[in-house]
Formats: structure tokens, sequence, C-alpha cells
């Protein structure tokens, strides 16, 4: 918002400042026609540039004025002059002068050390979005060919073409996350052995992640 | 050109992810911005000229002036969106303000040929507004929001410990989501499954209510740098180098709840909110033509580049759920995805690349004429192409592993698949009364999405009125916008997908002020 603030501002002022050539007479609409620029009258021109000269002259004067008073004006348009170099001294004198040198390494006090960025990107399952393919073959001919078949969507709950699965908490068990289902699930879960475990103290997985560990919190608070 | 953009973007990147196809389009689909005279014929800049517009659209057009001008666009606009989630209507408003392209333009005679006419324009413009706000609210008795994240890790394969890090590899779903209880592992006829909580509520037959507020802000905001020359009054032609600079930002807050008063079937409730940020800059070119065959009439083509971002995402994410025991008792639970992302949000940079667009356009311009008083009238009208599934990801990552590397490839076919090409078309006319004018317009922004049942078109519809006089003119133009897209809360690989399909009317008022000097 600052932004288009300071945009807008801008932009007024800069609208603002143009004098205008077409004050008396017709704005010219460029989607039509668009005349060639009105030229000024020459002795404005002139009035410029001695404007200009006046200005150049007047600051000629103030100089001179203010070199009376003091004395760094009357030098103001000498050359540089090494003499004056405050750094010059420690430079070709040796590392001693030099204001920058410090013999032993130098630990500022202060500075922050953070942890690095997680770069994960965002990223989405790119299965639920891509179109199955599926293989038609011809009866007669014993030719195959590839068509696309769309997702499917359920956008309704009375809709009757889509059946969740049902799957219900097994009875007379005492495991709370045991279930039982007529059905096959495909969100089947079979972790590889390999890696690293929740009693890892290591720093690191050996897959991707990286830091310490950290300890779900304990069921019911 | 492409290369050098491309070794500069190089030159200055870090580390760089791809990331999820939605984020094609939202730099792709959307309405062209006009200053006001331009917005009320529709946007139709294609061969008119004479316009600062027509540094964003055909900068050939720029080779008409031969004056000085500067103008400034501010807008304001009104959302007004009904989403229809599963059979219920969700109404909800956002308001804001706009700006269209402002800026100086040059014209002068060519210093090198009496015959020619040279302009030189500097310009910003929002060419894409993302302020919006979609909220819906239905009940749910298929699926479940807290699904997708069983699917992401019943998928990976990996042991859930791989995840649980403070930094992890999937800091915005499984690692909070487990840790929140949202997901768990179950047998299933002795067969170890990942569950969410929720979906014991489904497998019961009752519904979950589902509540879904998203607030997008931000836009893309475009300089540009347009020269145009006038060669022989009869083929003009112009290029503009655009630096699109991206700032898009959005809250999602998904809200799911038990319906039923069984406080024994594990679940009561998730609050699940995402903050997003992505701010990047990149570069474009624009090229045109405008051939006068005799006076009246004005074809044009132009072709724009495709838009090279270097973008970075900037992402947390809180999980609250209230999960229920077997005794009843209800236990609370906040996951906040900086446990998992070194205690600061997560960051990702990665390039992408917008379509690229072709635009053909013819105007009949009555009474070309230097006398303001004898202009009377036009009409013009472009047809666009743009091919949406042209949008492209991708990383500059040193050393990219496998993963990222299969990733950045599914995810461009899969930009390929979801998305087509499509025509938009966009026209209108002025009739001049010597220092007022009035016009109307038309655009159509055809459907990006290949899949017939996911709807998505714009029409907008709009009319205004302009004043010029002694070196000054002011430009009013009242725009209706229709959009209509669908937006889906979560996708799910094994179950049909759920969406919201979204209508928004955009009241949309615009003003542009400038001066000749």
């Amino acid at each position: 918002m600052n932004l288009k603030i300071l945009l807008f501002v801008l932009s007024v002022a800069l609208v603002s400042s143009c004098s205008t050539a077409y004050k008396t007479g017709q704005t010219p609409d460029d989607v039509y026609y668009s005349p060639a620029r009105p030229i000024e009258e020459k002795h404005n021109v002139e009035e410029k540039k001695d404007e200009i000269k006046t200005v150049k002259r007047n600051y000629q004067d103030r100089q001179i004025v203010m070199s009376i008073y003091d004395p760094r004006w009357r030098n103001f348009d000498d050359d540089y002059d090494a003499y004056y170099d405050p750094y010059r001294y420690g430079y070709s004198c040796g590392y001693y002068y030099n204001p920058y040198y410090y013999p032993s390494p130098v630990y500022i006090s202060g500075a922050i050390f953070t942890n690095p960025k997680n770069t994960t990107p965002r990223m989405t399952n790119l299965g639920s979005y891509n179109y199955s393919n599926m293989v038609v073959v011809n009866q007669k001919s014993g030719s195959t060919t590839l068509i696309k078949s769309t997702r499917p969507y359920n956008n309704n709950n009375n809709a009757t073409d889509y059946i969740r699965r049902i799957i219900t908490p097994q009875a007379n068990t005492s495991s709370n996350n045991t279930y039982r289902s007529s059905d096959n699930n495909t969100r089947t879960y079979t972790p590889s052995t390999n890696n690293s475990s929740t009693n890892s103290s290591s720093g690191s997985s050996s897959n991707g992640s990286s830091g310490t560990p950290v300890a779900r919190p304990h069921r019911g608070g | 050109m492409k290369k050098i953009i491309l070794l500069f973007f190089i030159a200055i990147s870090a580390r760089c992810f791809a990331q999820i196809p939605e984020d094609a389009i939202r730099y792709s689909w959307f309405p062209q911005n006009a200053t006001a005279r331009i917005m009320a014929i529709g946007g139709a800049m294609g061969s008119l000229g004479g316009d600062i517009t027509a540094a964003y659209v055909n900068p050939a057009g720029l080779g008409f002036y031969k004056t000085n001008e500067a103008v400034l666009t501010p807008g304001f606009f009104s959302n007004n969106n009904k989403a229809n989630f599963r059979q219920a209507e969700t109404l909800d408003k956002r308001n804001g303000f706009s700006f269209g392209p402002s800026g100086v333009i040059f014209g002068f005679h060519s210093p090198f040929s009496g015959e020619k006419s040279n302009a030189i324009c500097l310009a910003i413009n929002q060419t894409a507004n993302f302020n919006n706000e979609i909220h819906y609210k239905a009940l749910n008795n298929y699926s479940s929001f807290g699904e997708q994240f069983a699917e992401e890790l019943a998928k990976s394969n990996d042991p859930v410990a791989d995840f649980l890090y403070s930094n992890s590899k999937a800091p915005y779903s499984i690692a909070p989501a487990w840790n929140s209880y949202l997901i768990d592992t179950v047998r299933v006829n002795g067969v170890l499954q990942v569950r969410a909580a929720s979906e014991r509520i489904l497998d019961s037959g009752q519904a979950l209510q589902q509540e879904m507020i998203k607030k997008t802000s931000g836009g893309i905001y475009e300089f540009a740098l347009s020269f145009a020359e006038n060669s022989n009054k009869k083929w003009l032609w112009g290029a503009t180098i655009g630096i699109p600079v991206v700032y898009y930002k959005s809250n999602t807050t998904f809200i799911e709840t038990d319906t039923s008063s069984n406080n024994f079937n594990g679940f009561k409730s998730l609050i699940y909110n995402d903050n997003f940020k992505t701010t990047g800059v990149g570069g474009n070119l624009k090229l045109g033509v405008i051939y006068r065959p005799k006076d009246y009439i004005r074809l044009g083509l132009a072709v724009h580049t495709p838009s090279f971002f270097l973008l970075k995402d900037t992402r947390t994410v809180n999980f609250n759920t209230q999960i229920e025991s077997d005794s009843g008792n209800v236990y609370s639970y906040a996951e906040h995805s900086t446990t998992y992302t070194n205690d600061q949000p997560g960051e990702s940079s990665y390039y992408q690349t917008t379509p690229w667009k072709v635009i053909v356009s013819a105007s009949y311009v009555f009474r070309e004429i230097q006398d303001t008083r004898k202009q009377r009238a036009f009409i013009t009208a472009d047809i666009e192409y743009l091919n949406h599934r042209g949008s492209r990801f991708s990383n500059n990552n040193e050393d990219p592993t496998d993963q990222e590397t299969a990733y950045n490839k599914a995810l461009n076919k899969v930009v390929k698949h979801e998305f087509k090409g499509t025509f938009n078309f966009r026209a209108g006319g002025e009739i001049k009364f010597n220092t007022i004018m009035g016009r109307l317009g038309f655009a159509y922004y055809g459907n990006p999405y290949k899949d017939k049942a996911l709807k998505g078109n714009r029409t907008l519809l709009s009319g205004g009125l302009g004043y010029r006089n002694k070196g000054f003119f002011i430009d009013l133009t009242y725009i209706y916008n229709i959009t209509k897209d669908v937006n889906m809360p979560y996708r799910l690989e094994d179950r049909a997908n759920t969406f919201a399909t979204i209508k928004q009317e955009q009241a949309n008022v615009v003003a542009t002020v400038g001066f000749k000097f």
C-alpha cells in the first residue's frame, strides 16, 4: 500500500509540474491524429540562457563572499592535496600508524548466527492431478488405442456413485488402532527399515531431514 | 535475449525448487489492465495506438505519438463472490484500490530522418490484481482435509521419524499433521495403513462440516520502457522491455469439525492456517507492428515473450486439532511449521516462466485529422491467443536430487495436461463530440482448464466517458467483470476430488487523468 501511495504522490507531482503548451488551444488526441509539438518562441529560449548565466554569476559572487569569512572556501576549486590526507601518513610510514591495522584476529561482538533456512518447496501430490491413461482394445482388429479419461469428482453429499469404504474399529480387541475392512485400502504403509528411527539422537536423518529430532507429544496432552 | 535474461537470473539467484500446478495460471490468467479510456472499450489496444496502454499490449501503438503526455490511472474495485460448495452457497465481499498504466510518453521527430517520428515511454502498471477473498462452507460425507496428509505419508514409504526433525523435509504437511494427531497409523485387517482421525466420522456415515476462507492480496506490478517508430505513416513498430515485480500473499484457513454429538469417534475439530507469500522479479519483451493499408484502417500484430520470473516463497502453517480419546475426553494439540523449519519461516526460490502471447487486431478510426472538432469515432477489436499449458517451472540447484528433478519434470507435465491454450477477445468503440467522448466495450477470456468439468472464464462489460480540453484530459470508466472459476480445498489421488465453483462479480471504477506538455 505504501508503494501505491508513493507512486501516486510521485505521479501527481510529475503531472502537476508539467507546463502544458496546449492550455489555450485544442488538446491533441493521439488516437486520431498526433500533430507535431508546437515550437516555443525564440525569445523564451534566450531568456532561459540569460537565467543560466545569471545563476552562474551569482554562484561565483556567493563563493567570493563566503571565502572572506571562511578560508576553506578560498581553495574550494583547488586540486586534491595529498598532504592534507589524514590516512596518507599511516600508510606510507608503516602499519603502526595505519588506524585499520590490528595485529591479531578481530572478533566482532554481537554477531548473530542463525540456523539455515528450510528450503522445502510447496509440493503437492501430482498423482491427484494426472489424467489416467486407458487402453482400449479394438475387438475386431486387436489394435489398442490409448485414451485419456478424466478424473471423477464428488460434489454432492447425496451422490451414490461414490461410496466411501466403510472401515470400523474391530470389536473385542484391546488395541485402539485396530480396524477391519471389507475392502482393500490403498493407503497401506510399509516404511523402509534402513532409515533412522524415532529414537535416533543423531543430527540428521538419512533421507532429507536434518537438525534435531522433534518428539511427538504424548497422546492426551 | 532469453539466454541473457536467464544468465542474469542465474547469477543472482540462490537455491530453488518447483512448486504446484495452480501457480501456473496465477501469472497468466487475468484480464488486461489499461487506462480508463481503453478499459471502456474492453481493453482492446492491439492496433489502435495513441494511448500509454500500448506499451503493455502493442508497443507499435506508441508510434502514433508526436506529442508529450503524462498520465495517472487510479482505480477502485468491489468484489462480490458467490461460492457453491457441495450445493451450499456462501457470499463474500472484498474491496480495494488498484492502478492502471501511469507514466510519461515523449513523442518527437526522428533525429535521423524527417519522415520518421519516434516515441519513448516510461510506465508502470498493475497488470494483475490478486486482491480477493473466497469463502465457502458445507457438509462433506465423502472426504476429509486430513486425508491428503495421510496419503502423502503412505506414498512416501519413509519412516515417520524421518520427517520429525527441526529442519524437516515435510514441515508443512506430514510433520505437523503427525504430531497434532491429525494422522496416525492403524492396522486394517492386519495391514498397517495411514489414516486421518477425521476419517472415522466419515466411516460411520456422518458428515464433516468444512469451511474454507482464503484471502489473497498483491499483484504484478510491471515497469515498462518502450520505444516506437512511425516509419512512413504506413508501418509502425515498437518494443517494450517489461520488468514485472510479483507480490502475492495468501492466508488460507480451513476448518473441519465433527457434526455429531458423539465424543467417542476420535475427532472433534481441525483449524488449519496457511500463510504464504511469493515475491520476485522478472523480465519480458513485447514486440509489435501496426500496418495502415489506407487511411482510417489499422492492423496490428503483437508478440509477448514469456515472463522469466525468479520467485521466492515464504510459508508458515499452523495445525490446531481437537482429538477425542476412547474415554470421551477431548485433547488439544497445536503444531506450528516453524518447529520443523529451524524456528523461522521456510523459504524456497525457483524460476517460473509464463506462456507466450500473440495478439492480432484491427481498428477503424473515422477521421484521422488534426482538428479535434472533426474527429468522430473509432471501433477496434483484438483476438489474443495465450497458451496456458506453456508455463514452466525449473530449479537452479547446482546438484539437484533425483527427487527434485523428477518432481520438476512431473510438474511441467501436469501443467501441460491440466491447462490449455485459450482465445481471448476484446472489442469496443468510441463516439466523439468535440471535447466529450462516450465509449462501450466487451471482453471475454476463455477457460484455461482442460478438464471440461472445470469451468472458468471472464466476461467484462464496460462503458465510460472522457473529456479533453486545454491540454488536459480525464476519462472515467465503469467495468462489470464476471469471473467463473473453481477452487479445490485439497486434492486426493485415491478418491474423487471435490471443488467449489466461484462466481465473482466485480464492479470496477477506473479514472485516468493526464496532461499534454
